[in-house]
């Protein structure tokens, strides 16, 4: 199966082909498709990165082919790290508004190319943010089953890492997800939290320890209150701004972690890419199994007795055709309830589009 | 590249077309780097997607480029598919593919019979042809690939020893 990736000389493009080519998620058989624009930088740039992609590994390589237009683009998996990302600058402003304007008209040409070109069973695993924008317009054009956001999964590592470092614990020992909106509006589901070598009630005296007696209602000021403090110590010394992070709870390092990277201008390329290429390496394997991910939904799981429709992160069953179920068992109220806002919020970003719950296709 | 053709009808020929479950038989005429490891990519293009093939020859090189023709059943939409991912590769100068039936499809095949058994092709045939297997010798043929194909198939059905068809071009 061949896989090609939009964007691929940006920081998390690149990332993601070499983390392909390096963890040999591509056997030699199989094709890397480098994805830019032409009359961009990119142009050039792409063939650049082809020649260094083989520099480096030529001995395990798969095949590497270079496209400039999104008619060109051939694979079996595309992953959309193509567009404009936010500044990666302490205090810089995120015009979300023309990050997602710029960002629509690129995950647009790709859609429609795919959707007059491809070959119909794409399945198509969207990085660039606004995630959910770039899901509503994928799952439009090609159908919603084979497009899903990997913002959720990163959240859903990231959440499970801090809960194990708190317990002292290996990630791979903690189940549980994140769900919701990428980035700040995620909704950390404790209900779905399991620690390996936990009974029931050993596991519910380590999560009340965790949470230290907190809900989500609160979660949405946390945050802000968070990213006020992190920006007023960072200004003064950065190490300790990471290092006031590591005194929060889990769910709230989960969401400041990232963003003070980001702030730090190193951005989190390498841990968008690792998340990316794990769901890409299930798609290619033939296996099924249980992830978070930005989907559009169409009521076929629901909280509190509202059926959820519209583009929301959830756990779903991925498998190498795309998403087939989501698996939403009904989640706590104070969870329940940030989710529906949570999906509100994000119709009413896709809104100007045409793309929010009355305008988007299954 | 050497010519080699594939004999159609050996034992363990193409039943289905693997995945492809039948469909529509289509020729595909390439040109690609004559180096190792052409072949490879492009034949992976089709056995990692489940498609046999029902012949596969090279032909001449000219300078450092070479021919193959490939022939194949699949439906449209997945012709299109193989064609689009085999034109992305590298080693790959051009990908012409047409439909089997096409009568600029041009081939060229050979009949062996038993001793002093007669064979002629089938009149309706529209192919070139010559040899009196009366006296032993081989039946060559050229015409549109699909009239030749039906020369083949007749050949057999009166117990040739070899057939042979190989894809001359458009």
């Amino acid at each position: 199966m061949d896989v090609a990736v939009l964007g691929a000389t940006g920081d998390v493009g690149r990332q993601v082909c070499t983390q392909l080519v390096e963890r040999r998620v591509l056997p030699t058989s199989s094709r890397l498709q480098l994805v830019g624009r032409a009359g961009g930088s990119s142009a050039r740039a792409t063939h650049g990165l082809r020649a260094d992609l083989v520099d480096a590994y030529d001995e395990h390589a798969p095949l590497i082919d270079v496209a400039l237009a999104p008619e060109d683009v051939v694979a079996d998996v595309v992953v959309v790290c193509a567009g404009v990302t936010a500044p990666p600058r302490a205090g810089a402003s995120t015009d979300r508004t023309r990050l997602a304007a710029e960002n629509h008209a690129v995950f647009d040409a790709y859609a429609r190319a795919l959707a007059v070109h491809g070959s119909g069973n794409e399945v198509v695993v969207v990085v660039s943010n606004p995630v959910e924008l770039g899901v509503a317009v994928m799952a439009r054009a090609l159908g919603r089953h084979r497009v899903i956001g990997m913002g959720a999964w990163l959240d859903t590592l990231r959440f499970r890492r801090e809960i194990a470092v708190s317990l002292g614990l290996r990630r791979h020992r903690i189940g549980g997800f994140v769900a919701g909106q990428h980035g700040s509006d995620l909704v950390p589901l404790w209900s779905t939290v399991r620690v390996s070598g936990l009974d029931r009630a050993e596991r519910r005296r380590a999560i009340d320890a965790l949470r230290r007696g907190r809900t989500l209602a609160t979660f949405g000021a946390e945050i802000a209150d968070a990213q006020t403090r992190l920006l007023a110590l960072a200004a003064e010394d950065i190490g300790a701004a990471f290092d006031l992070i590591d005194s929060w709870p889990p769910d709230l390092r989960a969401v400041a972690r990232p963003w003070m990277t980001h702030q730090s201008g190193a951005k989190t390329a390498a841990g968008t890419a690792s998340a990316t290429v794990d769901l890409v390496d299930t798609l290619l394997d033939g296996r099924e199994i249980v992830v978070a991910g930005q989907v559009l939904l169409d009521g076929e799981v629901g909280v509190g007795g509202t059926a959820l429709d519209g583009v929301l992160g959830v756990p779903v069953v991925l498998g190498p055709e795309g998403w087939t179920r989501a698996l939403l068992d009904e989640p706590a109220p104070d969870e329940a309830e940030l989710l529906v806002r949570c999906r509100d919020r994000i119709d009413a970003s896709l809104a100007p589009w045409g793309l929010g719950r009355a305008g988007v296709g299954a | 590249m050497t010519e080699r053709g594939t004999a159609e009808g050996r034992a363990g020929g193409v039943e289905d077309g693997g995945v492809g479950g039948g469909g529509e038989r289509w020729v595909v005429l390439v040109r690609g780097a004559d180096r190792p490891g052409t072949l490879t990519a492009l034949t992976s293009v089709f056995s990692t997607r489940g498609v046999s093939f029902e012949s596969l020859a090279t032909g001449a090189v000219d300078g450092d480029v070479g021919a193959i023709a490939v022939t194949f059943r699949a439906t449209a939409r997945r012709q299109h598919l193989l064609v689009r991912t085999a034109r992305r590769l590298s080693v790959i100068r051009s990908v012409e593919v047409r439909s089997a039936d096409d009568p600029a499809v041009r081939a060229a095949g050979v009949v062996v019979m038993p001793d002093h058994v007669p064979f002629t092709p089938p009149t309706h045939a529209a192919v070139r042809w010559s040899g009196d297997t009366s006296a032993g010798q081989p039946v060559l043929v050229e015409g549109s690939f699909v009239d030749v194909v039906e020369v083949m198939q007749a050949a057999r059905a009166c117990g040739a020893t070899t057939t042979a068809t190989v894809v001359l071009g458009l």
